[in-house]
């Protein structure tokens, strides 16, 4: 007897409920862990936002010269505090006690941003950036140090020792990647090379700054500075915090660049050196151009880390941008309000990381299709 | 590579090279030689001298929190201090590698979950922590939430009599073995503990292999060794002391203290270097190929044990290095220490030690050595890592 | 390659920065056109802000006193805010002309540190600060306490030492700044905070509830404070010591800011004439200009008025302390003119 084959009758189409209970269901109640988290963060988002907010926005204090409109009103938050501190926390304290020079270093951040802009986005053709950039490296410091420093052309002078606030924290971070880039990319190419006294000093001066936490750096920097430099020589605080920052992140930068060196394929060496090109003709004209731009989003990445540890600078005393918010929930007039300067310095961080980490990450998407076009 | 024979010999690249590491080590030298002859000369100047003696004379001053070693005023010397500062900075950076990982693989985990809720807390939670600075958050941990939510001594949560919590430390019982052949029984009992849970774990994949019936492997492990554990207290019970915190005046004494500022680290430590394992934990899990998670749904794997089985085994390899260079940023952060007063070694020795030493180079050296041995390690660990990860592939 | 770079740097270095150090700190600082001195910059009555940004306190004062001394212009000062662990360094190094950040005279310092020590403006003594809650009367009462204190500076040496002599027990722990510190006892971390007394009342005036907290009458230490220069410029610290000494003088003498220019009009004193530059020239050995000391009376004013002005509002009074004149029982005195 022949076996007659019988098919399993088709299993029904899929649950016909609309395509918008579907969706709640995939990713709200698929499954019972799934139900219960969802139960749990409705109730988490319930007993947290509405505060949240009343605190924060609704029932906030937000005008007010002295604090007697925040303690008329404990359940909202005291914003007044950081509005009348508000250009002491950004630029320092000489510039928050001289309101009519806060143009200087309003210049020079506008200039700063436009100068940023045209260097990452492509709106300008590729000569006109280098010189752009040769502008940003060499004139664009001085210019800085000038105008924010003053003591020339008739301006006050505003002495390192009074600069502070969110000033300080970009010129620090900003400060410390400029002087590490060139650093960074002749450690990289020392990291890279075949000759081993040139090789092993770049491992050495490469990984000694890296194994070590910035902190210690910065106390190497202000109690040996003084000690190994000359006697005529004065390096002041910032200076000095500048100098164990730039040492720092020249370590990071050499081995961001060393990441897209590697990235460069063999043949580009060999056709340089088949065409005749010397060593830095080879680097400079071919390999490095490659290399930088494979590189861009890896050094954006130790600039965000770079960003977020100039904070440790107020442990060697400088007022960074966080410790001038602080001492705002500390002077006589304000004290007390604490969840506010650090929310507010706290959301300063954040918007300038996650705007870099988002940046960075788009430009590796683009570098990614590039490289398989 | 090398220009043909007769040309001038800086047409030579090996001469050239053979001129230049010559030139760059002389210079090199130059330049070590200028600084330290700009030391000496500050120095005589400042009458100041270098010596290491000072380790050998008896600290000044008290240290806080010294758990694995005794300090006694008047008697511990400088190098005591150096000690357990190493010992403090290792303390709080393994207690957080540990914390960490168990962190960043849940949040990791958690932002590839099919529950929008969880998906996106998780990635709040990864944006918040890796884009706030770890100061800013080791300040408001520790003085803002920890320190002022706790209570005063008096008022101490008191959780069955054993575990006190207050805002001068956490203070816990402690088991104290006083006789060597006890501290021996107890290493033994560690030390099979560990060989059996190796063994059980082979048997274990075998069985899985054949049988495919998986075990709770990591909960019977954990069981084993707190078996061992068990086993060997009870044998040398005799010569083992519990030592209880007993409330005084002004805190509890006897038993063991977690300061404040080490839980408020360790917390911090642990979001914050969570955070960037959890990214490692999810890049990881995505570069395992979409068809294994396909062909293990279609073979009737739920998401969870597709996870546990299929995906998370072969994201390892990628997880694994990165994560340990997140480690060696974790020891690295734990020096933030000095801001909230744990006794780490940046605080203890290149602060506090400095200061009334004023041993400058030194202390200085020997902190930075300590840091750059850690991070030696460090590297030694992935490169042997990555060198058995490697005999694996095919 | 980039090692050339690193030799032609070091090389230029040391030919360009080969010159013998100039140890004429008068000079510089008259090249400069301004004093800078080294404060705290965050320690109420001795050196903070005010809310214009100006720098007030006993400390600043010298400071400011020393700038009218050379300068007739007591506004021709640099403050630059150093903490405890870099205040030594910054002066040996030549980053200030002179500090004044309340920094205790003692012999290790004297003999190690290349720093000369000229007179005290401030004298000074370790005590403690206690929560009223734990109702402690005496220090003696503190044995098992966790104590709070600044790192860097003598007092941990000094709490040792005491705690040890009385056979008691306490927990540190150590902050790296004054604000930390204080932090750290307002949110409970502690229950005793160690520093010098006059800190102490400057600490608790800034707690969120000042009457939380008590000063224990004890002092365990003696901190001679006072204004510090470079060892091996003998001149600049005359000018250093003298303007202070011409502070405590017109204190003594009855010489104020107010008072000034009617007593320069009027008084037959030979002190205070001589003092005030109306008989003789005390200015031209110390390399100043022969009105000195008036310009520093004039402009700052008498150590009186001085810590009337900063210390007083702190709750520091002055009749029965150390810090009174020789002349009503205190220790303050100040050599003749």
């Amino acid at each position: 007897m022949a076996k007659v084959f019988v098919p399993t009758p088709p299993s029904p189409p899929p649950n016909s409920s609309t395509p918008a209970i579907q969706w709640l269901k995939r990713n709200f109640f698929n499954s019972p862990f799934s139900i219960v988290m969802t139960l749990l963060s409705v109730y988490v988002i319930w007993s947290i936002v509405p505060f949240a907010l009343n605190w924060a926005i609704l029932d906030a204090t937000w005008t007010g010269t002295d604090r007697t409109g925040c303690d008329a009103n404990p359940d909202g938050a005291c914003w007044a505090a950081l509005r009348v501190r508000f250009w002491q926390v950004m630029l320092g304290r000489f510039y928050g006690a001289n309101p009519e020079e806060i143009w200087r270093p309003l210049v020079i951040f506008a200039l700063f941003v436009v100068i940023a802009y045209l260097l990452l986005s492509e709106t300008l053709p590729g000569e006109y950036r280098l010189y752009l950039g040769g502008f940003a490296l060499i004139v664009f410091p001085v210019l800085t140090y000038g105008l924010i420093h003053g003591g020339m052309f008739g301006l006050k002078v505003a002495a390192t020792s009074q600069w502070g606030g969110f000033m300080l924290t970009l010129i620090l971070a900003v400060g410390g990647i400029v002087l590490a880039f060139p650093l960074g990319i002749v450690l990289a190419l020392g990291r890279r090379s075949s000759l081993p006294v040139v090789q092993w000093l770049s491992i050495t001066f490469i990984e000694f700054w890296r194994a070590n936490p910035l902190i210690t750096i910065l106390f190497m920097a202000s109690n040996l500075l003084p000690l190994f430099l000359p006697s005529e020589i004065e390096v002041d605080k910032v200076a000095r915090a500048l100098v164990a920052i730039t040492l720092f992140q020249s370590a990071y930068t050499a081995e961001a660049i060393r990441g897209g060196l590697a990235s460069i394929p063999k043949g580009q060496f060999e056709a340089a050196d088949s065409l005749g090109f010397k060593y830095h003709h080879t680097m400079g004209l071919i390999v490095l151009p490659q290399a930088l731009k494979v590189s861009i989003p890896a050094i954006v990445n130790t600039f965000i880390a770079l960003f977020k540890d100039t904070t440790l600078v107020g442990i060697v005393g400088l007022l960074d941008v966080f410790r001038m918010a602080q001492t705002v929930s500390r002077s006589t007039e304000w004290k007390g309000f604490d969840y506010e300067t650090y929310i507010f310095s706290a959301l300063i961080f954040f918007m300038c990381c996650y705007g870099m980490s988002r940046y960075s990450q788009s430009i590796e998407r683009k570098l990614n299709r590039e490289h398989k076009d | 590579m090398a220009s043909g024979k007769g040309g001038a010999w800086y047409n030579d690249r090996r001469k050239i090279g053979i001129a230049l590491q010559i030139l760059a080590l002389v210079g090199v030298g130059l330049f070590i030689w200028y600084l330290i002859s700009n030391a000496s000369y500050n120095m005589a100047q400042r009458r100041m001298e270098m010596n290491t003696w000072f380790l050998f004379s008896e600290a000044s001053f008290k240290v806080g929190f010294h758990p694995f070693w005794d300090f006694e005023l008047g008697t511990s010397k400088y190098w005591e201090v150096f000690v357990i500062g190493i010992q403090n900075t290792l303390l709080v950076g393994i207690a957080g590698l540990i914390g960490a990982t168990v962190v960043g693989f849940a949040v990791g985990v958690a932002r590839l979950s099919d529950n929008w809720f969880v998906k996106t807390f998780a990635s709040i939670f990864v944006e918040l922590f890796r884009n706030v600075p770890l100061l800013l958050q080791v300040f408001f941990w520790n003085f803002v939430v920890i320190l002022p939510s706790l209570p005063s001594v008096s008022n101490a949560i008191d959780i069955f009599g054993t575990l006190f919590i207050t805002n001068k430390g956490i203070f816990t019982p402690i088991i104290s073995v006083s006789e060597n052949w006890a501290r021996l029984v107890i290493l033994g009992g560690l030390t099979l503990a560990i060989i059996s849970i190796i063994l059980f774990r082979r048997w274990a994949k075998k069985r899985f292999y054949e049988t495919a019936k998986p075990l709770p492997v990591f909960w019977i492990s954990v069981l084993i060794f707190i078996g061992f554990l068990l086993l060997s207290f009870a044998i040398v019970q005799s010569a083992t002391d519990v030592s209880m915190p007993q409330q005084s005046r002004f805190r509890f004494t006897g038993g063991f203290t977690v300061p404040v500022p080490l839980f408020s680290l360790w917390i911090a430590l642990v979001c914050y270097t969570g955070a960037f394992i959890a990214e490692n934990v999810r890049a990881g899990i995505l570069s395992v190929g979409k068809g294994q998670r396909e062909a293990a749904m279609s073979l009737g794997f739920r998401h969870s044990l597709s996870m546990k089985l299929i995906q998370i085994p072969q994201a390892l390899r990628v997880i694994i290095p990165p994560t340990i260079s997140q480690y060696l940023n974790l020891i690295k952060n734990s020096s933030l220490a000095v801001a909230i007063g744990y006794d780490d070694i940046v605080n203890l020795f290149m602060g506090i030690t400095l200061n009334q030493t004023g041993q400058a180079i030194v202390i200085i050296a020997m902190t930075m050595g300590v840091f750059t041995v850690i991070s030696l390690l460090t590297s030694l660990l992935i490169n042997i890592y990555n060198r058995s990860t490697q005999l694996v592939e095919r | 390659m980039k090692k050339l770079g690193i030799l032609a740097l070091s090389v230029a270095m040391a030919v360009g920065f080969a010159s013998a150090a100039s140890a004429d700190t008068l000079a510089d600082v008259k090249k400069r056109g301004v004093v800078r001195c080294g404060v705290d910059g965050g320690l109420a009555g001795f050196s903070a802000p005010d809310d214009k940004g100006k720098m007030q306190g006993i400390d600043a004062d010298v400071c400011y006193a020393v700038a009218a001394a050379v300068f007739g212009d007591a506004s021709k000062v640099e403050f630059i805010s150093l903490t405890a662990k870099e205040r030594f360094t910054a002066l040996s190094a030549g980053e200030i002309d002179m500090l004044s950040r309340n920094t205790t005279h003692t012999l290790r310092r004297d003999a190690s540190l290349g720093v000369d020590f000229t007179y005290y403006n401030y004298i000074d003594g370790q005590g403690f600060l206690v929560k009223k809650a734990i109702g402690v009367k005496s220090a003696l009462e503190l044995s098992g306490a966790t104590i709070c204190i600044q790192s860097g500076t003598t007092t941990e040496r000094n709490l040792a030492a005491y705690f040890r002599a009385k056979k008691m027990d306490y927990t540190p722990v150590s902050y790296d700044t004054s604000v930390q510190t204080r932090e750290g006892f307002e949110s409970g971390a502690c229950d005793v905070l160690t520093s010098d007394k006059s800190q102490l009342a400057a600490i608790r005036s800034d707690l969120k509830d000042p009457e939380s907290a008590m000063v224990l009458p004890e002092t365990i230490s003696k901190e001679p404070l006072g204004p510090v220069v470079r060892q091996g410029d003998d001149a600049w610290a005359n000018i250093v010591r003298w303007s202070l000494f011409a502070m405590i003088n017109a204190d003594e003498l009855g010489v104020t800011s107010k008072n000034v220019d009617e007593i320069a009009k009027t008084t037959e004193e030979f002190q205070i004439r001589l003092m005030l530059g109306l008989e003789g020239d005390t200015g031209k050995s110390l390399g100043l200009s022969k009105d000195w000391a008036m310009q520093i009376i004039k402009q700052v004013g008498s150590y009186g008025e001085s810590y009337t002005r900063h210390l007083v509002p702190l709750g520091l009074a002055r009749e029965g302390t150390l810090n009174a004149l020789w002349t009503k029982g205190g220790i303050l005195y100040a050599p003749p003119f």
